[in-house]
């Protein structure tokens, strides 16, 4: 066996090493990730990052504060649960890159009020997956 | 060898609106076999090919044969036409040979083995010669209620071949619509049929269906199906081969009269294959909206139905 052909082997065997180690779970879950562009004032931005390939929907979630109202959305919202102050809305046709939720409150927010998260079936057979919006 | 009526059997091909590509790979033929079959008027064939046909055409083999003529040995006045040049039904992927790099090549196959068997633990239904088929059921469905069916064929990665899929619904289900459109629905058993061809990998079919109108709670409905591998042995559908008839939506799987957000995002995985397969899901998307449901006693219908504090569509 030549010295390249070796070099060949310990690559592969590397990245079968590296395989085996990285738990399954955090390659599946990585496929969507949301954060809040801003948490404060009475518009609020919540971006969405889908890598590919993506799954077919997303649901976002977010708790209303106490006192306060959704006085309109893009996309429109589309399920309202007062009895648990939350919102959700169900994105469908999703493409690869970013997707942006914006919320206009009947009132400024301020920092820490703000909480939510986003699921989606997991591609790996583990059913529903949730991930807290940053 | 027997001999059969071609023009009887070009007649019922066409009644059951089947294609000449259809019969040919149930028979296991050629399509020029099938075309020689009806032109000439009364073609001697094998008798397995002739039982075959009837397969094909769902009817008895006394249907399209010609009569008395009926077992006929070979002969000199009675050209056979059925030609058995084998159907090109298994073509083997070319493989590319690299005999420069063996070892890179078998290093990287067991690299994705490795990383596919560690990653992939989604139950996956067993592959016998080469295929496996999983069907994916709702478990409770209303009577007269439209519902959903999924079938999952995998094969072999580098497998080409031609299947038929056939599937036998509970008595008195009808059929309605599939994606991709199904070849044979014959109504009477029940049976639908898709041919195929399968390149390795996953395939997916779907067919909607109407549970019996007359069905009372508690009834079961049995699904059964096979898949028709070219010449090998038939492989059994395995999976969700029972439901039961209840009163809830069959999107609605743990039967709480509403559907929740693990109950929609499975329906949308299920489908997600299928984006022109239509299973009434704004219905489903407004029965998540509204948190809640109603199924209207008269008209068999599912009404959202929003409790205290629960608004869905707003605003």
């Amino acid at each position: 066996m030549n010295t390249r052909i070796r070099h060949y082997w310990a690559g592969i065997s590397c990245l079968i090493l590296v395989g085996m180690l990285c738990p399954g779970s955090a390659l599946a879950e990585e496929g969507v990730h949301a954060w809040y562009l801003n948490r404060t004032g009475n518009k609020i931005r919540i971006a969405i990052d889908i890598k590919s390939p993506p799954p077919p929907v997303v649901i976002v979630m977010q708790k209303i504060p106490e006192g306060v109202t959704i006085v309109s959305s893009q996309p429109r919202l589309q399920k309202k649960d007062s009895e648990h102050g939350e919102v959700k809305w169900l994105l469908r046709n999703l493409k690869t890159g970013r997707t942006e939720v914006v919320i206009q409150m009947s009132r400024e927010v301020v920092a820490g009020e703000l909480s939510g998260d986003i699921r989606w079936q997991s591609s790996f057979g583990k059913g529903m997956v949730r991930q807290t919006i940053e | 060898m027997v001999r059969i009526n071609g023009a009887r059997v070009k007649e019922i091909r066409e009644q059951q609106g089947l294609t000449q590509l259809y019969v040919a790979t149930v028979v296991e033929v050629t399509t020029d076999t099938i075309s020689r079959w009806e032109n000439r008027r009364y073609p001697s064939i094998k008798r397995e090919n002739a039982e075959k046909l009837a397969q094909a055409l769902t009817v008895e083999l006394a249907d399209f044969l010609d009569g008395a003529e009926e077992d006929l040995p070979p002969s000199e006045n009675v050209a056979p036409v059925d030609i058995l040049e084998p159907p090109p039904l298994e073509l083997s992927a070319p493989v590319r040979h690299h005999p420069r790099w063996p070892l890179l090549f078998t290093g990287a196959v067991v690299l994705l083995l490795a990383v596919f068997l560690f990653f992939d633990h989604s139950p996956r239904a067993p592959i016998v010669q080469g295929f496996a088929a999983e069907r994916f059921l709702p478990a409770q469905v209303a009577p007269g209620q439209l519902f959903p069916v999924l079938l999952q064929v995998t094969s072999d990665p580098g497998s080409d071949i031609s299947i038929i899929i056939s599937e036998t619904l509970p008595p008195d289900c009808i059929f309605n619509i599939s994606v991709p459109a199904a070849g044979v629905y014959n109504r009477k058993d029940g049976i639908i049929k898709w041919v195929a061809r399968q390149q390795g990998g996953l395939s997916t079919f779907a067919y909607l269906v109407q549970s019996p109108a007359e069905a009372v709670l508690g009834d079961q409905l049995v699904f059964s199906g096979r898949i028709l591998p070219g010449k090998a042995t038939p492989v059994t559908v395995v999976g969700g081969t029972r439901m039961t008839i209840g009163s809830v939506h069959w999107a609605d799987g743990n039967g709480d009269m509403r559907i929740d957000d693990e109950e929609i995002l499975k329906v949308y995985d299920l489908f997600s294959e299928l984006p022109d397969f239509d299973y009434h899901r704004d219905l489903v998307d407004d029965l998540w909206a509204a948190e809640g449901y109603r199924r209207d006693e008269q008209s068999g219908a599912f009404i959202p139905q929003d409790r205290p504090g629960v608004k869905g569509q707003m605003p």
